[in-house]
């Protein structure tokens, strides 16, 4: 397991930029295609933006990411805030609308979370080593698997 | 950072949008679509050439604006979208709503 970027910023839509383009720069680092890092930093904005609206919903905090290369296996995104525990909804919201007015206004957010990463794990109210009670929210991108390998 | 133009034709308005439409930057997005469409302006071509990165808070401003439009025989038309917004769209479903045009003429003249 190798860390590769610690960022601990104000939870404000103005930082949002420096997570998602983190996480890219991450992706990018490994050698995910630029399909899997766009679609990462995507997740990791989308997330950001939950965990500002509706943990910290106004109120002042901030939000810690850590990136994580677990070799020949994953990237892993961890984000934890100090926020109010949230519900996020099990059910995505509908896709592929037949026309305009078929289509949802919002409510894309998890659904995007969901499509772009390997796998999406809320947990909210945990507490860690250090005794802070925190929600985290890990995203994992699983790697391809590595092409010529031994015989 | 975003960065928007305005160009309005006879029946027809030009928004160029450029940069990161997030949910730091989709307000203002969404106030220039729906300024327009108080006006009245309601056939919208939204050139997206220099569009980096577009996120549900920006696709909330696009449906927003599509709903408005359709109900006074607009639409809105794209151009120049990059395949990170395409894919950005095609995972929320919406690529089907937008008509995509190579050229700023071919998309207003679709009107």
């Amino acid at each position: 397991m190798r860390v590769l970027r610690r960022l601990r910023l104000p939870a404000r839509h103005d930082q949002l930029a420096h997570f998602a383009g983190a996480a890219a720069e991450a992706a990018h680092a490994v050698g995910l295609s630029d399909l899997y890092a766009d679609r990462l930093e995507l997740a990791v904005d989308e997330a950001c933006a939950n965990i500002i609206d509706h943990a910290y919903a106004g109120r002042a905090g901030e939000i810690e990411m850590e990136i994580v290369l677990l070799v020949d296996q994953a990237l892993v995104v961890t984000l934890i805030d100090e926020g109010l525990p949230f519900a996020l909804p099990e059910r995505a919201a509908p896709v592929r609308p037949r026309d305009a007015a078929d289509a949802p206004i919002g409510g894309q957010g998890l659904h995007i979370i969901r499509a772009s990463v390997s796998e999406a794990r809320w947990e909210p109210g945990v507490v860690l080593a250090d005794g802070r009670r925190v929600n985290r929210l890990t995203l994992r991108r699983d790697l391809p698997p590595r092409r010529g390998g031994a015989a | 950072m975003m960065q928007l133009k305005v160009k309005a034709l006879k029946k027809v308005d030009i928004v160029t949008v450029k940069g990161r439409v997030d949910s730091a930057t989709a307000p203002e997005f969404d106030n220039a679509l729906k300024g327009l469409q108080q006006e009245g302006r309601h056939k919208l071509v939204l050139d997206m050439s220099g569009l980096d990165y577009i996120s549900s808070a920006g696709l909330r401003a696009l449906v927003s604006a599509l709903k408005a439009a359709k109900q006074h025989n607009g639409g809105v038309h794209l151009v120049g979208v990059s395949d990170k917004v395409r894919d950005t769209l095609e995972v929320v479903g919406f690529q089907s709503l937008f008509p995509d045009f190579e050229s700023t003429l071919d998309a207003v003249d679709a009107f």
